[in-house]
């Protein structure tokens, strides 16, 4: 039973530090973009061009924040 | 011609995958014993075939291409973003660059001072075994994909899982000589710091580093 527990924990470790780890804002930017992309869809305009410029103001976001914790 | 390219690419791209599980495999089983080492990997091999069983057949005939190209790029755009990240605030010094000779002597000195006891009871806790799962679930995901991508896109799946057969044979083959050359914790590190330099592997060793000092810091506060 306790390995597992172990195991368990382990695998539930595994998949959260995998997409998420240190930097939580990075997976919910990166999911919110996508969904909204995907939501939009049927408008080309609306869904693909502002992709690029969402991704890179997450990025800009989540290297200040880790500008700040070093 | 075209069967030869295929399993070519099959057999390369297999065999990378294997060899980046090898060496982090090879590594926990010098450092930190062998049972630990092997009891990773079989839980990996488990949980991956279950995987592959459960979720890679609905995932094929209930998921629609779309969702999957979403699924796809969500999770290549947080892998490629973090990376990009790490190397930008590398590149300005905000973080410093691993440096293997630091850890190695902090490492030394937490495991001989006061916490010596419980800090090598972590290491037996199953710290060792988590990090050869990690590496052995996400080698074999990648051999996976590759095997499938690869094989099903040409309908030649059989001579894909030949060639990805052969690669095993010579990886594994490798790590069993690899694994009698080297009778020590000390040795294997030499081995694993010259395979380093010409492999990217020790990349995704040192991106598993914080999470194993985490966790080991965790049992240490834990039982102190």
């Amino acid at each position: 039973m306790r390995f597992v527990s172990t195991w368990g924990q382990a695998l539930q470790s595994f998949w959260w530090d995998l997409p998420v780890g240190d930097t939580p804002e990075l997976s919910v930017g990166v999911i919110s973009t996508l969904g909204a992309a995907f939501l939009f869809r049927l408008k080309r305009t609306l869904a693909v061009d502002p992709v690029l410029f969402v991704a890179i103001f997450v990025l800009i976001v989540s290297m200040t924040r880790g500008r700040q914790r070093a | 011609m075209l069967a030869v390219a295929l399993s070519l690419v099959v057999f390369g791209a297999s065999a990378v995958a294997m060899v980046d599980a090898q060496i982090i495999v090879l590594a926990v089983g010098t450092t930190r014993g062998l049972r630990s080492a092997l009891e990773g990997v079989v839980v990996a091999t488990v949980v991956l075939a279950a995987i592959v069983g459960a979720v890679g057949v609905p995932l094929i005939q209930l998921v629609t291409i779309p969702v999957l190209r979403v699924a796809v790029a969500t999770i290549s755009l947080i892998f490629g973003s973090s990376w990009l990240r790490k190397a930008i605030l590398h590149a300005s010094e905000h973080i410093a660059i691993h440096d293997e000779d630091v850890v190695f002597e902090n490492t030394v000195a937490l495991s001989t001072g006061q916490n010596g006891e419980v800090f090598r009871r972590a290491l037996h806790n199953g710290v060792g075994s988590v990090v050869a799962f990690r590496e052995v679930i996400l080698g074999g995901t990648e051999v996976v994909l590759n095997l499938l991508g690869l094989g099903a896109s040409d309908h030649r799946a059989k001579l894909a899982c030949r060639a990805w057969g052969s690669a095993l044979v010579l990886v594994v083959g490798f790590g069993f000589v690899v694994a009698h050359q080297i009778p020590g914790a000390k040795e294997s590190e030499r081995v694993l710091a010259l395979i380093g330099c010409a492999h990217p592997s020790l990349d995704r060793a040192n991106f598993l580093a914080p999470t194993f000092s985490r966790q080991l810091s965790r049992d240490c506060a834990r039982t102190s």
